[in-house]
């Protein structure tokens, strides 16, 4: 299971709540949130989602029914336990009936691919004996003759007590004016209940002025009861040594349900996969081995584009060429340095979590552990400061949990709340440690400059502001602080580009721009000039 | 007043008490009797473990219900065992209960079948949903409680019928109780955007923190109201009133205890009376 930090900090819900498997099976492996570290098994559900996706376009009236009958399959407790229940013998029958429809629909190949096949033919003529091929389940008569005979006499003897009964009601009602007709018992004025014949009619108290009445059946009727009781009893017998004998059948077959349930799994899920592919126009992504980079073409993240769309401001998709396995990316505030991280989480949990992703081409890599560090509620720490909780999460990550495990760290903002002097000592510190580990590819976000240069690590940045872009009214302090802010967003290059050169001086041009007091600006600028430090 | 039973048909009702043992289930019997005489085909089902092990007006065990075919209905797999009544399953809930599954099935032979239900109030809406996309049932019943009201107000048509026990003892209590329920049944649905709306329960001290300035203000559900019939009178004259989620009051049933008729009816307005349904086991016409 993912932690919540990272899941919240991606934004990887939004995408995971619309994959939407149908069945039992495939909502508990929906659940489980599982990253999958298996390289095979990754390209293996890849596989699959293209064979449903192929499906899906070439025939979705076929693909719609495979989606009715995955909807209906019900979660069989697959067993060896002996003696089932009638509510779980129907389940089984449910669940053959509608795999055997799913197996109907799809072609051969698909069928092939998914290791669908139909075995349990002779289980299911047992269990529908009827042969109505309803999704319903009764003990038929036709199991036992004896049971037909039975439940025969239980019909001739509820046909005489209810025609006796009825005509004991015309009788009282004829005799007393007590009509039973819609009730079981009448409640009556006491003075009225004084003359009524106690061996007739039953009578209790219910408040002080009424009573309570009912009709008194004769010896007959009880004995007409007794003799229901035991048949009912005898049906009850019957009925339990069928089920024993249908569970028996159930529990032969349990390995090859087992084998059912595994390839509808893998089948829904499948589905499921496709059907958010379509939704959201996601893309395979394409899995390297674990030495080469990381390129993204067009990657979105897509709870952002949302927001953009929503806003009317225009996204922009990620274009970038990871070849080192540190990368320190730079940048103003507000220049969407996070959103980068956030973006390369976003792909690569819907990658291992099997699912396309929202990039025109996403080539990564399996990463055994994934880990974010940096300011989310959810990681709050009690007792210990921001700078306390930054040191502990990131230990964690760089601990040695499992063997040999290959991680990817998303780290955003380190140490920001800490002087810069130190800020900086422990950034190069952490950088030095990552450019030597072979195990760990790291993405992180950084305002700070004088950070030492290192082999296997690359400086980026974000490109800032288009400056020149900005018209003069635009830059008029007479605006209000919505309005600068989107004048910055409009402006906002969202772009991110190798840093080779000095850092831009934004932060105090957006200060400006967002309406800070022109004269600790223009002294921070001179500030800036004086110092001339990277 | 009599009851009209057309305005059960197509539509899911709610049988609540203004207590325990007020005799909701021998409603639930006699409206089954007169839906099944119509020709209609009920669907019905109780709530999880309510507590009341006995029924008021007998002191049997657990009221149990004759059920009859064609009937729908939803039990757990443990009570269905125990039953003298022959059924075909339609489908076993994947929800697991103290009692284990609940099962929906159509009933072929008449015989006893306890009813148990749901336990919580997503499981409660996902089974009406079922029943009332998937079978043929044409009226829907429930012995519940007031608390699951809210889980179906999505439902235009859920409504409830309100069952009392009246005795000498509670018969002012239960009169206001009628009032009030009333009173807030009749309040129009919250359209006004600047309402100030009431979260939680509202309650005497609720009432004093609501600002000076305020003009209107919102209630959820009529099950969040712990004011008396006086104090929520005043609380409508001096605000405007609404009610986010409204259910449909079909009836009150009133069983009196040692209590006259027409004394209790004296209490209630005529307009409220008109909603009021006596004894209805009671047979007064008797030579």
């Amino acid at each position: 299971m993912l932690n919540d930090s990272l899941w919240q900090f991606t934004g990887i819900e939004y995408l995971y709540e619309q994959f939407t498997p149908l069945t039992p099976y495939g909502i508990a492996w929906k659940n489980s949130r599982e990253l999958i570290t298996d390289h095979v098994a990754l390209k293996g559900i890849y596989d699959l989602t293209e064979a449903a996706l192929e499906f899906i376009n070439a025939a979705p009236e076929k693909a719609d029914k495979v989606s009715w009958h995955l909807r209906r399959l019900p979660m069989v407790q697959c067993s060896h336990q002996a003696n089932l229940q009638l509510h779980e013998i129907f389940q089984y029958k449910k669940f053959l009936l509608n795999y055997r429809q799913i197996i109907r629909v799809l072609p051969e190949e698909l069928r092939q691919l998914f290791g669908l096949s139909f075995d349990s033919k002779e289980l299911l003529s047992k269990l529908d004996i009827d042969k109505t091929e309803h999704e319903t389940f009764y003990v038929s008569s036709k199991y036992d003759d004896n049971l037909r005979v039975i439940r025969q006499a239980i019909h001739d003897l509820d046909d005489d007590m209810k025609k006796r009964k009825a005509e004991l009601c015309q009788k009282l009602v004829q005799q007393f004016q007590l009509d039973f007709h819609f009730r079981d018992f009448l409640v009556i004025p006491n003075e009225s209940a004084a003359a009524l014949p106690k061996d007739r009619l039953f009578l209790e108290p219910y408040d002080s002025c009424h009573v309570i009445v009912k009709p008194i059946f004769d010896q007959d009727y009880q004995q007409l009861l007794a003799n229901r009781s035991q048949l009912v009893a005898k049906e009850k017998q019957l009925e339990q040594k069928i089920g024993a004998e249908l569970s028996e059948w159930i529990t032969n077959e349990v390995p090859t349900i087992n084998g059912y349930t595994q390839a509808v799994r893998q089948l829904d899920i499948a589905f499921a996969h496709a059907r958010l592919a379509l939704q959201f126009n996601l893309t395979r992504p394409v899995i390297n081995t674990r030495d080469t980079p990381i390129s993204i073409k067009n990657g979105k993240l897509l709870p952002m584009a949302e927001h953009c769309r929503n806003m009317s401001l225009k996204y922009w998709p990620l274009n970038v060429d990871f070849n080192d396995p540190v990368a320190v990316l730079h940048g103003s505030n507000m220049s969407g340095k996070t959103v980068v991280l956030q973006t390369i989480g976003f792909l690569q949990l819907s990658a291992q979590l099997g699912m396309f992703v929202s990039a025109d081409k996403y080539e990564t890599t399996v990463f055994d552990e994934i880990y974010f560090v940096g300011d989310i509620a959810s990681q709050k720490i009690k007792g210990l400061s921001s700078f306390g909780q930054e040191m502990t999460v990131l230990i964690k990550a760089l601990q040695n949990k499992t063997e040999n495990a290959y991680k990817l760290l998303l780290i955003d903002e380190l140490v920001r709340t800490t002087n810069s002097a130190e800020a900086t000592a422990l950034l190069s510190g952490l950088l030095q440690e990552l450019s030597q580990q072979t195990r760990v590819r790291s993405y992180i976000a950084s305002h700070y400059y004088g950070l030492p240069k290192l082999a296997r690590l690359t400086y980026y940045k974000m490109k800032g502001i288009n400056w020149a872009g900005l018209l003069d009214k635009e830059q008029s302090t007479d605006r209000n602080l919505t309005e600068r802010i989107r004048v910055i967003q409009k402006q906002m290059q969202y772009e991110i580009e190798p840093d080779t050169a000095k850092p831009d001086r934004d932060a105090i041009r957006i200060a400006r721009l967002l309406g800070l007091n022109s004269e600790i600006v223009d002294y921070a600028q001179q500030y800036l000039d004086q110092e001339n430090v990277l | 007043m009599t009851l009209d039973f057309q305005q059960f048909y197509k539509n899911t009702t709610f049988i609540v008490g203004n207590d325990k043992h007020t005799g909701k289930t021998t409603f639930l019997k006699y409206a089954l009797m007169n839906l099944r005489e119509r020709g209609y085909r009920p669907a019905y089902m109780s709530i999880g473990v309510d507590g009341e092990g006995y029924d008021f007006l007998h002191g049997t065990s657990k009221p149990t219900i004759i059920v009859q075919p064609g009937d729908i209905v939803v039990t757990s797999a443990h009570c269905l065992e125990s039953s003298d009544a022959a059924y075909q399953i339609l489908n076993v809930f994947p929800q697991v209960t103290v009692l284990g599954r609940m099962a929906l099935v159509n009933i072929a032979r008449s015989g006893f079948v306890e009813l148990t239900g749901p336990e919580n109030n997503q499981q409660l809406s996902a089974i009406l949903d079922y029943i009332q996309n998937e079978t043929e049932a044409d009226t829907f019943l429930v012995d519940g409680a007031v608390n699951r009201l809210s889980q179906v107000s999505s439902n235009q048509s859920a409504g409830f019928v309100m069952v009392m026990k009246v005795t000498a003892s509670n018969l002012i209590q239960a009169a206001e109780q009628i009032r009030l329920l009333h009173l807030l049944i009749d309040l129009p649905s919250c359209s006004n955007c600047d309402s100030m709306p009431i979260t939680g329960a509202l309650t005497e001290s609720r009432l004093k923190a609501i600002p000076e300035d305020c003009k209107a203000i919102s209630i959820l559900d009529f099950t969040r109201v712990f004011l008396s019939y006086e104090q929520m009178q005043s609380l409508c004259d001096k605000y405007s009133v609404s009610i986010k989620n409204k259910f449909i009051l079909r009836y009150f049933i009133v069983n009196l205890f040692d209590v006259d008729k027409a004394a209790f009816a004296k209490m209630l307005d005529d307009h409220i009376r008109q909603h009021v349904v006596f004894n209805p086991f009671m047979e007064e016409a008797i030579c």
